[in-house]
């Protein structure tokens, strides 16, 4: 196994520890260090690391035949899988609250909120550097953008279903909780969350689409 | 996913170019290698703007390089 091999599957298990990290905590600390945060921050780094290594040999981490849009809906996968989790466990928590917030500052996203912040900087910085020192690289074409409205489709259509899925469980709740749900800064985040998994369902068939075309 | 009506000869003619590689042809036209391995595996029918660029980049008329299957 080569230097470079080596170093790609140190940085992968850093990511990794950092992915899992960062889905724990405010609450967990050790020595007082938030587990969280340090671990979102742990993850973006691994990951720049990772980018700026493999930069300069992109072969070895995406196989050639893949166009930087392939490359960069991977890239967006994963993260936006990683946030999806973030705000996942975020309501969750939420939903633990007796009374649902009255107010902006009752909501506790400070957590989520940096770990977010980490992890778009991150997004944005690998999604630059997967690109390469290659001036004239073609980023995205006339197939990629076809794609793209394919899985814009997919998308709307997926919201769309997870709507009337909401619909459907709020009809179906009895009315003290229902009125916990429509609590306007409870439905606000919601509304949020089904935007997060449209645009996840994009990613998801994006990379299936790739896929499925090369084959 | 319909499998393209339009078939091409864009290998063919490329080949008889010789020094034409995917990757020149690709940066040519404004796309992606990878667009260029999919057209000619026939796993993509390209618009038809794309069309007359390939054409013109490999010197040949549009019919010469794309038809269209019934």
């Amino acid at each position: 196994m080569g230097s470079v091999s080596r170093l790609a599957w140190v940085l992968l298990l850093v990511a990794l520890a950092g992915a899992v990290a960062s889905l724990i905590g405010p609450q967990e600390r050790w020595f007082g260090i938030d587990i969280g945060s340090t671990g979102a921050t742990l993850f973006g780094f691994a990951l720049w690391v990772g980018a700026k290594l493999f930069a300069r040999q992109p072969d070895r981490i995406f196989s050639a035949e893949w166009a930087l849009a392939e490359r960069r809906s991977w890239v967006g996968l994963v993260f936006l899988s990683l946030i999806v989790a973030n705000f996942a466990r975020f309501l969750w928590s939420l939903g633990q609250a007796a009374e649902p917030p009255q107010q902006l500052r009752q909501i506790p996203a400070d957590h989520l909120m940096w770990n977010l912040f980490v992890l778009l900087i991150s997004w944005v910085i690998v999604s630059h550097t997967i690109r390469g020192s290659e001036p004239e690289v073609v980023e995205r074409d006339e197939r990629d953008l076809r794609f793209q409205h394919a899985a814009n489709r997919v998308g709307d259509f997926a919201l769309s279903a997870i709507v009337i899925g909401c619909v459907i469980m709020l009809a179906a709740l009895p009315v003290e909780r229902l009125a916990w749900w429509l609590a306007p800064l409870v439905a606000a985040n919601v509304l949020i969350g089904l935007l997060l998994i449209k645009s996840l369902a994009e990613y998801v068939y994006l990379v299936s689409r790739y896929a499925w075309e090369r084959r | 996913m319909n499998a393209p009506t339009v078939r091409n000869q864009i290998r063919q003619w490329r080949l008889t170019r010789g020094d034409l590689t995917q990757e020149q042809l690709a940066k040519v036209c404004g796309v992606t290698r990878q667009t260029i391995i999919a057209l000619e595996g026939g796993k993509y029918s390209p618009s038809l703007e794309l069309a007359f660029r390939i054409s013109r980049a490999l010197g040949r008329n549009l019919d010469e390089v794309f038809q269209y299957a019934e």
